[in-house]
């Protein structure tokens, strides 16, 4: 395979190692985001870590975007640069960029080391020393120097016009994100706008927030409620994945509905997403806010001291929900019927 | 026909394990032999040892993040795909697979 023979490699790959490492430290900042209501001084200690773990978003996701690129010898410099990037206000944005410039700028390094005498002696020389010290000059500089002020600047602008969104435009970009969501159900595109959510609320912007996590939780819910309401029109296996469906829906992972999209993605994934782009659209419309990033049951028992208007909240599962149970039968075709003689 | 592969995907949880089953699902329709790694967020699962490894024909690379301890797989013909392909058709990423290994 081509991708892997040049220098580049898969930038993908590395693009969704980073992330894979990062999301267990989303997750606890969101836990302690929550926990910090608790009164006292155990609630000021959990809100400091929230404040701690949302510092090593950035940081975590460019070291494991580079340590994809190069492995162990990224981890150090990349942790101090993006670090470093993290402090000059540069986000996640800046995670993406450091780690990959990271990657490759030791990538390089490596490689020019290869070209002289190998041995126990330049192999700590180089590892231990030069390495380390030379990517991070390198890097460092150019964060701080050029692509600092670039980043920041853009991200300033996102982050006003996010905030300055009129009424009709948060209703589109909840749709948009919505359907994005459900599209490939955990993948790539999800993982997208999943992200981008993430990064507004830790700029503090979370009128996007709320949608996403309807959108995130109504597919799979909605598959396996269809399973159920509807018994006769699935077969026996798709009962159980359905069942399956409705646990993993407890604690908003969307991927539970991939087996049904699979089996017949055209009537199917449509289903979905208008679903989730309903449900979106319709929280972001009724201005419900969550300052959690945790989807689903689990999420809102956790977070609902933090939702504004937490039965408007369930109301928008519930539509979205009803809308894509609707539209999963009247597509379905009538072959599980048939099976079942 | 003895196959070894590892699925990795970023979250960790359902990716990893659906390709996994997608996968010997497959190969048991096909009569083939196989073993599967998984690398979710609780770590490997069911490791390849060195000598399975050796003793395979070809390994697939099922692994949408980056995979760990991947020199295991330094000598072994390789076929790399993703955990969604494989959920979606892994009867065809399969036949993909062994015919680049009888191309050779």
């Amino acid at each position: 395979m081509s991708k892997k023979e040049n220098f580049f490699g898969d930038v993908r790959k590395h693009l969704m190692s980073g992330v894979s490492f990062m999301l267990p430290v989303i997750i606890i900042y969101a836990f302690f985001m929550v926990l910090g209501q608790v009164p006292g001084q155990v609630g000021v200690l959990f809100t400091s870590i929230s404040t701690v773990a949302q510092s090593l978003i950035g940081t975590v996701l460019a070291a494991y975007i580079a340590y994809s690129i190069v492995g162990k010898l990224a981890l150090a410099p990349t942790f101090v640069v993006g670090m470093l990037s993290e402090q000059l206000g540069m986000g996640f944005i800046g995670g993406i960029i450091v780690g990959l410039l990271m990657g490759y700028i030791i990538k390089l390094l490596v490689a020019i080391a290869g070209k002289f005498k190998q041995g126990q002696g330049n192999d700590i020389l180089m590892s231990f020393i030069i390495i380390p010290v030379v990517s991070t000059i390198v890097g460092g500089a150019l964060v701080y120097f050029l692509i600092a002020t670039p980043v920041t600047n853009a991200m300033d602008s996102i982050y006003s016009w996010l905030e300055g969104m009129s009424s009709g435009n948060a209703i589109l970009i909840a749709s948009i994100l919505g359907a994005m969501i459900a599209f490939d159900m955990g993948g790539p595109v999800n993982k997208v706008a999943y992200t981008f959510a993430i990064a507004a609320s830790t700029a503090g912007l979370f009128h996007v927030v709320a949608p996403v996590l309807v959108a995130i939780t109504i597919p799979v819910l909605a598959v396996g409620l269809a399973t159920v309401i509807f018994k006769k029109r699935y077969t026996d296996d798709e009962r159980v994945t359905g069942k399956s469906a409705l646990f993993m829906s407890l604690f908003g992972l969307t991927e539970g509905a991939i087996p049904f999209a699979v089996v017949n993605p055209f009537r199917t994934i449509p289903a979905f997403m208008v679903g989730s782009m309903v449900g979106a659209a319709l929280t972001a419309a009724l201005g419900v806010v969550n300052t959690t990033v945790i989807p689903s049951l689990i999420g809102t028992i956790i977070g609902s001291p933090t939702i504004v208007n937490t039965l408007l909240y369930v109301l928008c599962h519930i539509v979205g929900v009803a809308v894509t149970i609707t539209l999963l039968i009247l597509l379905k075709e009538k072959k599980s019927l048939v099976v079942e003689v | 026909m003895k196959i070894v592969a590892v699925t990795s995907c970023p979250v960790g949880m359902a990716h990893t394990y659906m390709s996994a089953a997608a996968l010997k699902k497959a190969c048991k329709k096909l009569g083939y032999d196989v073993r599967v790694e998984t690398q979710g967020s609780m770590g490997i699962r069911d490791k390849l040892s060195q000598e399975e490894i050796d003793l395979a024909d070809i390994f697939i690379d099922i692994a949408d993040v980056a995979m760990m301890e991947e020199e295991r797989f330094k000598n072994i013909h390789t076929f790399s795909t993703s955990t969604s392909k494989i959920i979606k058709n892994a009867e065809l990423i399969l036949e993909a697979a062994l015919d680049t290994l009888n191309k050779k």
